[in-house]
C-alpha cells in the first residue's frame, strides 16, 4: 500500500473595500467570506496546488517577503493534521496546527496589504 | 386488489424511501461540523480571533497585527 500523498492549494487573495470583483477561480469563497466581512473585492494573487507526502513542507512566498510553510502530519479520522507557518525575513510570526477536513479548507487572514488585507486559503486532500 | 393493501404498500415504500433518504444524506446528524479545528496557535503580533462562516462552516483564522 502506497503512503498518502495530501494535495494541498494554496490561493493567496487581496481583499479591500470598493467596487465589487470577484477573480476568477475565487467564486466558491467570495459569498462566504463576503458574509463575515466588509471586503467586496477579491483578487487572486497567487495559485500554488503541491503534492505533499507526510512530513514534507511545502513552500509559498507571500508579499512583503514573507513565506508559507505547510506541513501535512498525518490523518486524524477524516481530519489532515496540518502544521502552518509565516515566516517575515526569516524570523516565525504565525504558528498554528490544524485538524482540516479531508477536502476542506481554511482562511487565515489579516495582515494589511495594499489598502487591504491579505487572505490565504488553504486546502487539502488526502490520496 | 382491494385498497387497503395497496395503501399499506405505499405506506412501507414510503417509509423504506426516507429510511434510505435519511441513513445517505445524514438528515438526522447533528450540526455540521467547522472546516477546521484549530489545535494550537502562536503569534506574535496583536491578537487572533477563530471565527466560522455560517453557510460553508469555514473556518477562519484572523490575525490582527496591531
Amino acid at each position: 500500500m502506497g503512503q498518502t500523498r495530501f494535495e494541498t492549494r494554496v490561493r493567496v487573495i487581496h481583499a479591500a473595500v470598493g467596487p465589487a470583483h470577484v477573480d476568477p477561480g475565487l467564486g466558491d469563497l467570495a459569498p462566504d467570506l463576503s458574509s463575515v466581512f466588509k471586503y467586496t473585492a477579491y483578487r487572486l494573487v497567487e495559485s500554488r496546488q503541491m503534492t505533499l507526502e507526510q512530513g514534507q513542507t511545502g513552500r509559498v512566498a507571500l508579499p512583503d517577503n514573507q513565506v508559507l510553510m505547510l506541513q501535512p502530519q498525518g490523518m486524524d479520522k477524516d481530519r489532515i493534521t496540518y502544521q502552518i507557518v509565516i515566516e517575515k525575513q526569516q524570523a516565525q510570526v504565525f504558528e498554528t496546527r490544524i485538524l482540516l477536513k479531508n477536502r476542506g479548507s481554511i482562511t487565515i487572514g489579516g495582515p494589511k496589504f495594499e489598502r487591504g488585507v491579505l487572505l490565504m486559503n488553504i486546502s487539502g486532500t488526502a490520496r | 386488489m382491494g385498497r387497503r393493501p395497496i395503501l399499506k404498500l405505499a405506506s412501507l415504500a414510503l417509509l423504506v424511501l426516507i429510511t434510505t433518504l435519511a441513513l445517505t444524506m445524514d438528515i438526522f446528524q447533528g450540526p455540521a461540523a467547522p472546516s477546521a479545528i484549530v489545535k494550537s496557535i502562536d503569534y506574535t503580533g496583536a491578537s487572533v480571533m477563530i471565527m466560522e462562516t455560517e453557510n460553508q462552516h469555514q473556518t477562519i483564522i484572523w490575525l490582527f497585527e496591531t
